[in-house]
């Protein structure tokens, strides 16, 4: 083959190659990743591994992960078609990690408690419940969004009697006095809003001191768009800027 | 007998600079606090924490790599070059050498994990404290560590690439070998074979260091743990000097 050839040839092999590299663009440019649901959870024994042995980086990247879990291929996915039960093994693997942050708890409590379904949020009750019991600062709180969401949310007035007791006997130093009311509170016959609105008002006046302010953008943000209509919302105080 | 040579030592410093290791590595430490902090700032509550903690475990990572790949080649090349005969010819000994160079790349490490130091420090400085301090030394000591080992690994392994891949299995292994031995002595093991594996893998955990209690990325955060200062420094010196001794004897073995 001479030199005029050989180029020519190379020349037709490179916009081959090139036309089948389109054609396979053609083929993968419909193509998303599918959302598997929530995914397997790994072993205690194994979670850091992917971090090489960083217990504290495995729980933040996990972190990310639960928290952009319905975000696949561009498309978001509704919380009912969540597998709760399996994120919630998730989250006591991110408590294995680090039982210290408030992170999950707080995806649990404000995010993922959003689910239509509200039967579907049963585990996630009760995984605040449990970590709400432990002495730690501020974890009762998880207890008393646990009793919030059971009275308010799943109107299940027992399960929420059962954690407002549980609530109230907590002997942690540093615990507002309302929490002792908290039985009182479940039972009152009060609306529905207007109860939810003073639980949460009491937790985030309680905490807000010792808070990040993201924290308490989350909580407002919680009051004024999720239990406030637009109009109470307008003249809300807590609604209001700079709060 | 001269155990170190300043010349070789600066010779080496100035092989850092002119190889633009310093200059890249500054650039990727910045580029890595400037991903954490966007990625960290994606997280609803908790943001200071994600960025210490993507930071810190980022830049950890990319510091050893940058180091080792700088030692690695740069003795590998120093072999190919014949800059090592070169050397050796000169009234330098084998023992200066093996110690000048060993100085040279610890001295990188340590304005590494300066750097490293203060990029943390830049990321989140609210929420600085002794556990930066803590973990600031212990990457030092970490640097030091794979240094050390990235120039035994080249003097003893004939190519570059091998020897980083080696260097860098060492320090996976030592990063996981907490869990390994969590493992190993779980009581999960019963069949002999599994028992004869878990028995090789306490024996070559003998001579790994346990870089999984250095460095912890929960120290920026909740301050410092159990770990102590004189751990780590121990730690830091004894692997490095069995390192160090391991390639004086495998030079002072060698014909040239």
């Amino acid at each position: 083959m001479n030199r005029t050839h050989e180029k020519r040839a190379i020349f037709a092999a490179f916009w081959l190659m090139m036309l089948l590299n389109v054609a396979v663009w053609w083929h993968a440019q419909p193509l998303r990743a599918t959302w598997g649901n929530v995914p397997p959870v790994p072993s205690q024994a194994s979670a850091a591994l992917m971090t090489l042995g960083d217990k504290q980086m495995a729980y933040r990247t996990y972190g990310l992960l639960i928290q952009n879990l319905g975000d696949a291929g561009g498309a978001a996915r509704a919380f009912k078609d969540y597998d709760y039960n399996r994120l919630t093994k998730w989250f006591w693997l991110e408590d294995y990690l680090d039982p210290k942050a408030n992170f999950i708890p707080a995806l649990a409590a404000y995010y993922f408690s959003a689910n239509q379904d509200h039967e579907a949020i049963d585990p996630i009750i009760d995984y605040l419940a449990e970590i709400g019991k432990r002495p730690d600062p501020q974890k009762w709180r998880w207890l008393a969004q646990g009793v919030y969401l059971a009275r308010f949310v799943q109107h299940d007035y027992n399960k929420a009697l059962v954690l407002a007791n549980e609530l109230a006997a907590l002997d942690h130093p540093g615990l507002p006095t309302w929490t002792k009311q908290m039985p009182a509170f479940v039972m009152m016959q009060e609306g529905d809003k207007e109860g939810a609105y003073q639980i949460m008002v009491n937790i985030l006046g309680s905490q807000m001191k010792s808070l990040q302010q993201a924290e308490v953008n989350f909580m407002r943000e919680y009051i004024c768009d999720r239990i406030l209509s637009p109009e109470q919302k307008e003249t809300d105080p807590i609604c209001q800027d700079p709060y | 007998m001269n155990i170190l040579s300043w010349p070789t030592v600066k010779y080496v410093l100035s092989a850092a600079v002119r190889d633009r290791l310093i200059i890249t590595l500054l650039a990727v430490i910045s580029l890595g606090t400037a991903l954490s902090v966007f990625m960290g700032t994606a997280a609803y509550i908790e943001k200071y924490q994600f960025v210490l903690v993507f930071s810190a475990g980022g830049l950890r990572l990319l510091s050893v790599m940058g180091l080792v790949l700088f030692c690695v080649f740069f003795i590998r090349r120093s072999f190919d070059n014949k800059d090592v005969d070169y050397l050796l010819s000169r009234p330098v000994s084998r023992t200066g050498f093996i110690v000048s160079h060993a100085l040279a790349f610890s001295m990188i490490a340590v304005v590494l994990a300066a750097a490293c130091l203060l990029a943390i420090y830049l990321a989140a400085p609210v929420t600085f404290g002794m556990g930066h301090v803590l973990w600031g030394v212990s990457l030092m000591c970490e640097l030091m560590i794979m240094a050390n080992a990235a120039l035994f690994f080249s003097m003893v392994l004939p190519s570059a690439s091998t020897s980083a891949m080696a260097v860098f299995g060492l320090y996976i292994l030592s990063r996981t070998i907490g869990i390994l031995l969590g493992i190993v002595m779980s009581g999960l093991v019963d069949s002999p074979m599994m028992k004869g594996l878990a028995f090789t893998m306490k024996f070559i955990s003998l001579i790994i260091p346990r870089l999984d209690l250095l460095t912890q990325t929960s120290w920026l955060i909740y301050g410092t743990g159990n770990i102590g200062l004189m751990f780590i420094m121990a730690q830091g010196l004894i692997f490095s000097g069995l390192l160090v001794t391991a390639a004086l004897v495998d030079l002072v073995r060698r014909q040239f």
